[in-house]
């Protein structure tokens, strides 16, 4: 067997239970709080809860209740009274970081902020905002400013005294793809590149941010870290390969090297058994039925992890082979769906927990679903295990590049053509 | 997001812990408020500092206070004597210390030790450097304390004045990091930023003596350790990268059917390897397009065993089997 059902009407309620209160091993995270709250929204479109425009285009969704359209409203009227800053050209990350108002130290302390803009932007076009109440030329000034002069992409700026200008100030925050990334997904979802091909609004420079992440990121094994002497990691290198998909298709910017990536990325399927891990999590059987289960995992000899099943995974969902099929064709997504349904899916509570035997979290919990999202799609276009595809053709396809679904990105293609 | 261990709880347990969490979320958030009120007030004081301590205890990742709490020790720096301010630092990387004991990945904290280093008017790298290697005992994987070891290490150069001053002692850290075990990736990984550095700094280093020496090395990894993967990929690096040495195309063929002789060996003593398998195929492929040559059908051999032996990379053995043929056409 593949493995217990996935459960649907668990995980909805898990997702809609953390936005509404989360346990106090999430205080680390309130400074990110918008992260959470794009995880747990873009999973109840994945599931298929959110209402919109394309309902009838839905999978069955196994009738679960859908969120109110007055809820939705809520939704964005709250990211954008908490988070959108002043200027309108950038989101703060949480509403913990937004400051009564005393002009000398505001700006020092409530910066925009590179990752909290993209899953707020990503957030609204889930529920279907139009942008409208953001100033997108001015967010692509800001964007420009956040740029470093070797092309990658700090967290935000912390004006100083010495600074003039509309942007400007000192880069902030560790120097990561991870931003690189939401900088492009930013850019694209605004329509930036169209703003700028217009004289509407400077663009970032694209050559140097790719440059950036061919000639700083990439290590020696074929993998991408943060640049420097970092190694290579799955999350960075999704960030890399997104970065470029975004910012122009991968394929054109990776030529040969996409099958050192793809190699890579194989190499990071990882059965249970295979792991010399000095962590601190239990050897628990790492069959069932005989068959053995397959994660990812993040580096080299370190144990699975779900979240790399959708950092990897996704990768490879980004990289096409020569037939045009994207390469996650060539990894194990059946063994990757059992190991996310018996080792790390939670079906007391619902969400996916990081490995077996720890607390299913948001973080987890979206990104497993994604990753089984995409295990769907391959089995469904290869046609060749219908098990995978009754097991999770109630999932919404996902778009690997802004790792939103597929009707959310169509619909910012859409704005994109209004505009 | 840092991932919470489960421990079984009754249902009673379970309602108790939830009452104790809504009175923390009330105490939290009461502090949080203390701290940012005192901040508006342009509260600079010591008590200031005690409030930020309490909150970042809780909250490391509120960079935000991290800030503040900077800004509180600039303005106190003000009335204190140069030994008073290195004794206030040195009680600052004692706290981070036990912080960083709890959140060993918490960047914000890396970084304002960092901080605390570069405002020291007498900063400790020595002791730094103690501390890192320390850490990398607990979790030699730790991204973040391999950062902040080559951070350490940059400054130390710097106030020598002489970057790549110690080039050679972090090689020799690598080295006994993998003599003490082959599997450490982390160790691997650095030794290939290193040896490019250490060829580019000391003119008089021989890039072949080195090649050879760490060939041999990691043909006692392979022999010693044929699963792990860090020692195979290093292997790779040092027969197919230019970034050692610039070899000919003849050193480059020598070279590599050197490695493949060797690799044949160790199969014979383990012929389900799946990387002796892995890495014959690749070579003997890379030979044939270094040498515009045809493949050698051992590859397509190999890769049909690979397909049995590392089911979960079946279709990727295939795919590269049709690659291959596809080619031959």
């Amino acid at each position: 067997m593949i493995g217990p059902n996935f459960a649907y009407e668990r995980h909805a309620g898990f997702f809609k239970y953390c936005l509404k209160i989360l346990p106090q091993q999430y205080t680390p995270t309130d400074t990110t709080r918008l992260a959470i709250i794009f995880f747990c929204i873009s999973a109840l479109d994945l599931l298929g809860v959110i209402p919109n425009s394309e309902e009838e285009n839905l999978n069955p969704n196994f009738g679960l209740k859908k969120v109110t359209k007055d809820q939705v409203e809520k939704w964005k009227d709250w990211i954008y009274e908490t988070c959108l800053l002043p200027s309108r050209a950038a989101f703060r990350c949480s509403p913990a970081l937004a400051f009564a108002n005393d002009s000398s130290s505001k700006q020092t302390y409530d910066p925009g902020h590179t990752a909290g803009t993209y899953f707020a932007l990503a957030t609204l076009l889930i529920l279907r905002d139009d942008l409208s109440r953001i100033d997108r030329p001015a967010m692509m000034r800001w964007l420009c400013a956040c740029q470093r002069d070797d092309g990658s992409f700090a967290t935000g700026l912390l004006e100083t005294d010495s600074h003039h200008g509309e942007f400007g100030g000192e880069h902030f925050g560790e120097p990561d793809l991870r931003f690189g990334y939401c900088a492009a997904a930013i850019r694209w979802i605004i329509g930036g590149d169209l703003l700028s091909q217009r004289g509407l609004a400077p663009d970032i420079d694209v050559i140097k941010a790719r440059a950036h992440v061919l000639d700083e990121c990439v290590t020696y094994d074929g993998g991408m870290g943060m640049g420097g002497m970092t190694e290579s990691h799955g999350g960075l290198t999704y960030c890399g390969v997104g970065m470029l998909d975004l910012l122009g298709g991968a394929s054109d910017s990776l030529g040969d090297g996409i099958d050192e990536l793809v190699r890579w990325c194989l190499l990071h399927q990882t059965a249970i058994s295979d792991e010399d891990f000095s962590g601190d999590e239990q050897d628990e059987d790492d069959m069932v039925d005989g068959e053995l289960l397959v994660g990812f995992n993040g580096r080299f000899n370190k144990p699975p992890d779900t979240c790399y099943s959708f950092w990897v995974g996704g990768t490879l969902a980004m990289l096409p082979l020569q037939n045009g099929v994207s390469s996650l064709a060539l990894s194990d997504a059946r063994r990757n769906v059992s190991f996310l349904l018996y080792k790390t899916q939670n079906t007391r509570v619902g969400g996916f927990s990081k490995c077996a035997g720890h607390h299913p979290d948001a973080l987890h919990a979206y990104l497993g679903i994604a990753a089984l999202s995409l295990c769907a799609e391959t089995a469904r276009k290869a046609g060749d295990d219908d098990e995978v595809w009754e097991l999770l053709k109630g999932l919404k396809k996902l778009d690997a590049a802004l790792c939103i679904s597929y009707d959310a990105r169509q619909y910012v293609e859409d704005l994109r053509r209004r505009w | 997001m840092h991932s919470v261990k489960r421990v079984r709880t009754s249902a009673e347990a379970q309602a108790a812990k939830k009452r104790k969490e809504a009175g923390k979320i009330v105490e939290y958030k009461a502090l949080v408020d203390k701290v940012f009120t005192g901040r508006d007030a342009g509260d600079l004081s010591l008590n200031a500092l005690h409030l930020t301590t309490t909150l970042l205890k809780q909250n490391p990742e509120y960079y935000t206070v991290w800030n503040y709490r900077r800004e509180i020790l600039v303005s106190l720096f003000k009335s204190l004597s140069t030994e008073e301010i290195i004794s206030t630092i040195e009680s600052e990387l004692e706290f981070l210390f036990s912080r960083l004991r709890e959140f060993p990945k918490c960047y914000w904290i890396w970084n304002h030790r960092k901080w605390c280093l570069t405002t020291s008017p007498k900063p400790n790298y020595k002791y730094e450097l103690k501390l890192v290697t320390l850490m990398l005992e607990r979790d030699a994987r730790n991204f973040h304390g391999w950062q902040y070891r080559r951070a350490v290490v940059a400054s130390i150069e710097k106030m020598m004045k002489h970057p790549g001053a110690l080039d050679k002692s972090e090689f020799a850290y690598t080295t006994a990091k993998i003599n003490n075990n082959f599997s450490n990736f982390s160790a691997w990984h650095n030794r290939t930023k290193l040896i490019p550095r250490m060829l580019i700094d000391d003119p008089d280093l021989d890039g072949r003596e080195l090649l050879k020496k760490e060939i041999h090395l990691i043909t006692q990894a392979i022999y010693t350790d044929p699963d792990d993967q860090s020692v195979w990929l290093y292997h790779r690096w040092l027969v197919t990268s230019n970034d050692i040495v610039k070899l000919s195309t003849d050193e480059r063929v020598e070279l590599l059917h050197q490695e493949i002789k060797s690799i044949d060996e160790l199969l014979v003593v383990e012929p389900d390897s799946k990387w002796c398998l892995h890495s014959l195929a690749f070579y003997k492929n890379f030979l044939a397009t270094i040498t515009n040559s045809p493949v050698d059908p051992s590859v397509l051999e190999y890769l049909d065993r690979l397909a049995e032996i590392d089911p979960m990379r079946r279709k990727r053995y295939q795919d590269w089997k049709a690659q291959i043929t596809n080619t031959a056409d």
